[in-house]
């Protein structure tokens, strides 16, 4: 197909950086491409995409050529460059401007200054193709998080773009809402034929949809190639082999890894059957660990917003202490506010918290900042606006044993913040903010940690960082209750899991038990394996007994 | 206080938003023009029940216990510092004195129902008028200002939600703006907002990136919404033209209004007349609404 857009020798520097962000990037986009850009948090994505939209491209030095359809996009004028590359941002709060959906999609035909006339039937058309048409005079603050990120992919459709580009654009959707957007991605890709460029952490879903995979490392673009080429370089490359999905890693680490990795739980499954491969446990896997007495009691806590039917219903749970429990559940389920309630933000209408034996609002806050650490779903709303060096040191001073600067550089090290030491907090990436929210929770050394989507906006690698930090303090005796939607991640670190549903929780399992028994919130290589091996979670759980077209 | 609106089915939600904001300008001003408390009672009580039949009652009442509130400090202030006139009771309690005048209560009462009135009447001009009516309206004479009103409109109630957020989850922070003395919650106070604008800064600037990823700036906008003046429209505007142009009338010559507050309250036949006049203006949507139905098919 033909070339779209070019990079060549593309070099950026941002502003007093010692380092540029991009180093010599050259990468060719064709008309028929949908491709994910993979990479470690700080690697470029995020600067690689802002290069290809000239409102986007962040202040700094800037080396080399970026080209649409063989002229400089920064040749292209407003309009042009509107109706041509379209961008949906990570966060669906930030794009909209305007009160209800169908006046955000007016919003974008109305700058480009489509006529009063033709109006209608571009936002028909599009609200119709994405489902939109029974929400049109919706206010856009009572839409959850997907509805709005259809809403912000619809009011840059309605545009018509020949290119797309999507910054983590799924980061803040549960995975049920992340699969619907994706799928609507794709039926935007075959049926308008528009190309797609968009970045990601979670590429097990993606990766079926996509046809090429760019690879970025400190700035430089290490491939980008077919994606089973790239999958193939990522899981032989040390710092990159975490972010091959748990279904073609799994074959690699079994050493099955034929003319073709596969990509879904249906094609691995046929892969096995055909090379006949038998499995058994390793016999470490069913470890057992041990709890002390209970820290926090919930006695039939109800709660409900004004007005509004209850968001948490009777729940009665006891927390041990060292114990990890992961509440799973969709968005909106309650699990934020069972969250703040634990925490004491909020007092429930009916029963009772205790914390020991002091019920948890009626604890001084003082006295509460050194019990308990939070992170909530959104940890900007936590920061206080000064440097990453600075807001450690100032938590800390509200802690059990306040740090010196000597430590605080070891917290810095710790959560892999050392390069941002003295950025502002609102400058960073989700990512890095969400490290930095972490580290507010954890430096006053708390007996409970509260984690709200401890995950998100994380690479693969910084989240095995942060679950080995958590570990090491779940063993030291901390308590940890975690909200996340991230089922490899609660099902590798998590002691116990349960649901959040209609307001309650489901009864408390060990971890092990609760996902080998789910159906469907389970990992991928449960879903992979079940038929055969009803135990397994993960490819280091099972050994090969044998197979026939064993090429390992 | 919530935001509410009305049906666009009822008469109001189809009227052009010209016709609206000359009708409820109309309103405004009836409301500053009167100050005898027959007149102020019956514009706050005519418009509590205007709200309620588009509101329904459960909203427009959550709306009214914070107005209540409100008016009830005006009353209280006047009550203790108005002693002008007759004495209504008087309380002596060692060498302290204090007595309730019955001109301190009128007049703080025709006050607290003027501010009430003034108040119930935004909460339907604000439900009636919406920010793409409004920017509809403005946009052919002044179009930066148009979005600019839109933005804010939008921006506020961000505001609003981020600083709740803010003042919950501050606390993980020590920052309490709810206990402790006067002087340090004012402190914390000050370093909420400040953190509220900071990151409303932050947002508001990566918003502002994407609206010009989205063609904004870079031409002459065209408009989607286009309101065409109806038979309705004309029909609407020139009685409440004329409604007002009696009372200005009554107003000029001096009826519903006290000029001296030592004579409150005494009702005048030509009170009940100015009395009339309000009520209809006051009704004149319900009257809309009543046509409007008979001229369902």
């Amino acid at each position: 197909m033909s070339e779209l857009m070019s990079l060549k020798q593309v070099t950026f520097t941002y502003p007093a950086a010692n380092r540029p962000a991009l180093d010599g990037v050259d990468l060719h986009i064709a008309s028929d491409d949908f491709m994910v850009i993979v990479g470690a948090t700080g690697s470029g994505k995020t600067t690689l995409l802002r290069q290809l939209k000239p409102e986007l491209v962040p202040a700094g030095d800037l080396t080399g050529t970026v080209q649409y359809q063989g002229r400089s996009i920064q040749k292209l004028s407003a309009t042009e460059s509107a109706q041509t590359i379209g961008v949906v941002a990570q966060d669906p709060v930030v794009q909209p401007v305007m009160a209800t959906v169908i006046e955000e999609l007016a919003f974008s035909l109305e700058n480009v200054g489509v006529s009063a006339s033709g109006m209608p039937g571009r936002i028909a058309e599009i609200a119709n193709f994405l489902g939109l048409d029974q929400i049109l005079h919706t206010p856009l603050q009572q839409l959850s998080g997907g509805q709005l990120q259809l809403v912000n992919l619809a009011s840059v459709l309605v545009l018509h773009p020949a290119i797309l580009l999507l910054d983590e654009p799924t980061a803040q959707l549960d995975p049920t809402t992340a699969q619907n957007f994706l799928n609507v991605l794709q039926q935007v890709h075959r049926e308008l034929g528009i190309t797609i460029v968009m970045s990601e952490h979670r590429l097990d879903r993606i990766l079926p949809l996509a046809n090429r995979l760019v690879i970025m490392e400190d700035g430089a673009l290490l491939a980008a190639e077919s994606v089973a080429t790239g999958l193939r370089l990522m899981s032989q490359h040390d710092e990159l082999a975490s972010f091959v999905p748990a279904i073609p890693n799994f074959f690699v680490q079994q050493h099955l890894t034929g003319n073709q990795l596969p990509l879904t739980v249906a094609t691995g499954r046929r892969m096995l059957s055909q090379q006949d491969v038998l499995f058994k446990l390793r016999s470490s896997t069913l470890s057992v660990k041990t709890f002390g007495a209970p820290l926090l009691t919930v006695a039939g806590v109800s709660f409900h917003y004004d007005q509004q039917a209850p968001t948490l219903r009777t729940i009665d749970i006891t927390f041990a202490t060292g114990i990890w429990v992961a509440i799973l559940g969709k968005n909106g389920a309650g699990k934020s506010t069972l969250l703040s309630v634990l925490a004491g933000l909020r007092k429930p209408q009916h029963g009772k918290v205790r914390l020991g034996k002091q019920i948890i609002w009626k604890m001084k806050n003082s006295v509460l900042i050194r019990q308990v650490g939070l992170l909530s779903q959104h940890p900007i709303d936590q920061f206080t606006g000064l440097t990453v060096r600075e807001e450690l040191t100032a938590q800390s001073q509200l802690g059990n044993e306040p740090v010196n600067a000597t430590a605080v550089t070891d917290w810095l090290a710790k959560l892999q913040l050392t390069a941002v030491a003295d950025q502002n907090v609102f400058d960073l990436s989700g990512g890095q903010q969400q490290l930095v929210g972490l580290g507010l929770a954890l430096i006053t050394r708390p007996r409970l940690l509260l984690l709200d989507e401890p995950t998100k906006g994380l690479d693969p690698a910084t989240k095995q960082v942060v679950g080995r930090l958590l570990e090491t303090y779940r063993a030291a005796g901390v308590t940890i209750v975690m909200a996340s939607h991230d089922v490899e991640f609660s099902a590798q670190f998590a002691t116990h899991g349960t649901f959040m549903f209609d307001g309650q929780l489901t009864p408390v399992q060990p971890a092990r038990k609760f996902f080998t028994t789910n159906f469907m919130a389970t990992t991928a290589v449960s879903r992979l394996l079940r038929q055969w091996l009803q135990q397994a979670l993960f490819s280091t759980d099972v050994e090969r007994k044998g197979g026939a077209n064993d090429q390992g | 206080m919530q935001l509410i609106e009305t049906q666009s089915s009822q008469f109001l939600g189809q009227c052009h938003p010209l016709a609206l904001v000359l009708y409820f300008g109309e309103l405004f001003t009836g409301l500053l023009l009167f100050n005898h408390i027959l007149i102020t009672g019956l514009f706050f009580l005519g418009l509590c029940g205007l709200c309620c039949w588009y509101f329904g009652g459960r909203a427009v009442w959550r709306v009214v216990r914070s107005v209540l509130s409100l008016m009830g400090l005006i009353l209280f202030l006047n009550i203790l510092l108005n002693r002008a006139g007759v004495s209504w009771w008087q309380f002596t309690l060692g060498t302290w004195h204090w007595e309730v005048s019955r001109v301190g209560v009128l007049y703080g009462a025709t006050m607290a129902l003027s501010l009430g009135g003034m108040v119930m009447a935004f909460v339907l001009f604000n439900g009636c008028v919406t920010a793409s009516q409004l920017r509809a309206l403005l946009n052919p004479v002044a179009p930066r200002l148009a979005m600019l009103l839109t933005l804010a409109i939008r921006f506020v109630n961000l505001f609003i939600q981020q600083f709740r957020r803010l003042l919950l989850l501050q606390r993980t922070r020590g920052l309490v703006v709810t206990a402790g003395p006067w002087r340090h919650r004012l402190t914390e106070t000050g370093n909420l907002l400040r953190v509220l604008l900071l990151g409303s800064i932050s947002r508001a600037m990566e918003t502002a990136i994407l609206m010009e990823a989205r063609g904004y700036g870079g031409r002459h906008r065209s408009q989607y919404q286009h309101y065409r003046w109806r038979l309705a429209d004309t029909s609407f505007t020139l009685v409440a033209g004329g409604m007002f142009v009696v009372i200005l009338g009554l107003r000029v010559h001096g009826w519903g209004v006290t000029p001296n507050i030592y004579s409150l309250p005494g009702v005048l036949a030509t009170d009940w007349w100015v009395a009339g006049v309000a009520s209809l203006v006051v009704g004149l949507p319900l009257i809309g609404e009543g046509l409007y139905r008979l001229c369902q098919n």
